[in-house]
């Protein structure tokens, strides 16, 4: 049975003084920001890569160079905005580092015993949330099993706020493309839902 | 695909739990960082991405890039005051030689 845990959301007060602090050398307001951004990471190289180890190995990496590089860091965007994009790059390149000789395809069964989701908004209707939230877990499965052409543009549009443009220069796509495959990426969920019901 | 939507804005709030303290093992990573790993993390690839992350002018021009009609209409608009302002000094200056 899946536990629901409530996460407290990042505030941006906080998130901005161990920013500053890092900056400085700050060892503890570097853990700081790991502990409040390493699930988030986490998640986002897991939808990407699909699987649980390279997700981790590139969580690591991540906070890797976020520690190597921040004392830069300008504050030009946010530090999410900032940590999250470099968490897709990362991805991305690892995606092109990986030889496939096929796109995985993991059963659906193994993913639900592999990971937990956890919803860091609760809203008060707790009845009609459980319901909500059982459908969003049911269109994460769906689209963690997609393949990479239509996962990849979905994930980064719907779920990490890209624009198409953006989208286009990461996979290397154009645009047209990249539009074509996040309305059939939705489309595909559409009609796997059904069959949940 | 209303509902779709609804639910892909619900899940940009959704975590994925590691299976150990993934915190821990960052921490421990980089207490043992070595010269070699630190070269390979810092690649071209990086370099670039922390460059273009702190360049304002890079990030004006991916802003452009993203909405090439706005700036357009904003550097038009620009123009137009310009050009206004220049025919108005123009007349006073007209005026004060007469």
């Amino acid at each position: 049975m899946e536990r629901r845990k409530k996460q407290e959301p990042a505030k941006p007060s906080q998130d901005k003084e161990l920013v500053a602090q890092a900056k400085k050398g700050d060892k503890a307001a570097f853990e700081g920001l790991v502990k409040m951004y390493s699930k988030y990471v986490y998640t986002t190289a897991f939808f990407i890569l699909r699987d649980t180890h390279e997700a981790e190995d590139v969580s690591q990496e991540v906070f890797v160079k976020v520690y190597l590089s921040i004392s830069g860091f300008r504050g030009l965007s946010s530090f999410k905005t900032w940590i999250r994009k470099l968490t897709v790059n990362t991805c991305i390149d690892k995606l092109r580092l990986r030889s496939k000789h096929k796109d995985k395809k993991v059963s659906l069964d193994k993913i639900t015993e592999e990971y937990e989701v956890v919803f860091t908004k609760f809203s008060q209707n707790l009845e009609k949330n459980y319901f909500r939230q059982e459908a969003v877990k049911d269109v994460l499965k769906i689209v963690v099993n997609m393949e990479e052409s239509y996962r990849i543009p979905l994930i980064l549009r719907d779920l990490q706020d890209y624009s198409y443009r953006e989208i286009a220069d990461l996979t290397a796509k154009p645009i047209g493309t990249v539009k074509t495959n996040i309305h059939r990426a939705r489309k595909i969920i559409k009609e796997k839902l059904k069959t949940y019901k | 695909m209303g509902n779709i939507n609804k639910y892909l804005k619900i899940a940009k709030d959704a975590v994925i739990e590691p299976g150990d303290r993934i915190e821990d093992k960052i921490m421990d990573r980089i207490s043992h960082l070595k010269e070699e790993e630190m070269e390979e993390i810092l690649d071209d690839n990086f370099r670039q991405f922390i460059k273009n992350s702190n360049s304002k002018p890079y990030q004006l021009e991916q802003k452009v890039r993203e909405h090439p009609g706005l700036f357009a209409l904003v550097s038009i608009i620009v123009m137009g005051v310009i050009g206004v302002l220049a025919f108005i000094a123009q007349l006073i200056i007209r005026e004060e030689n007469k």
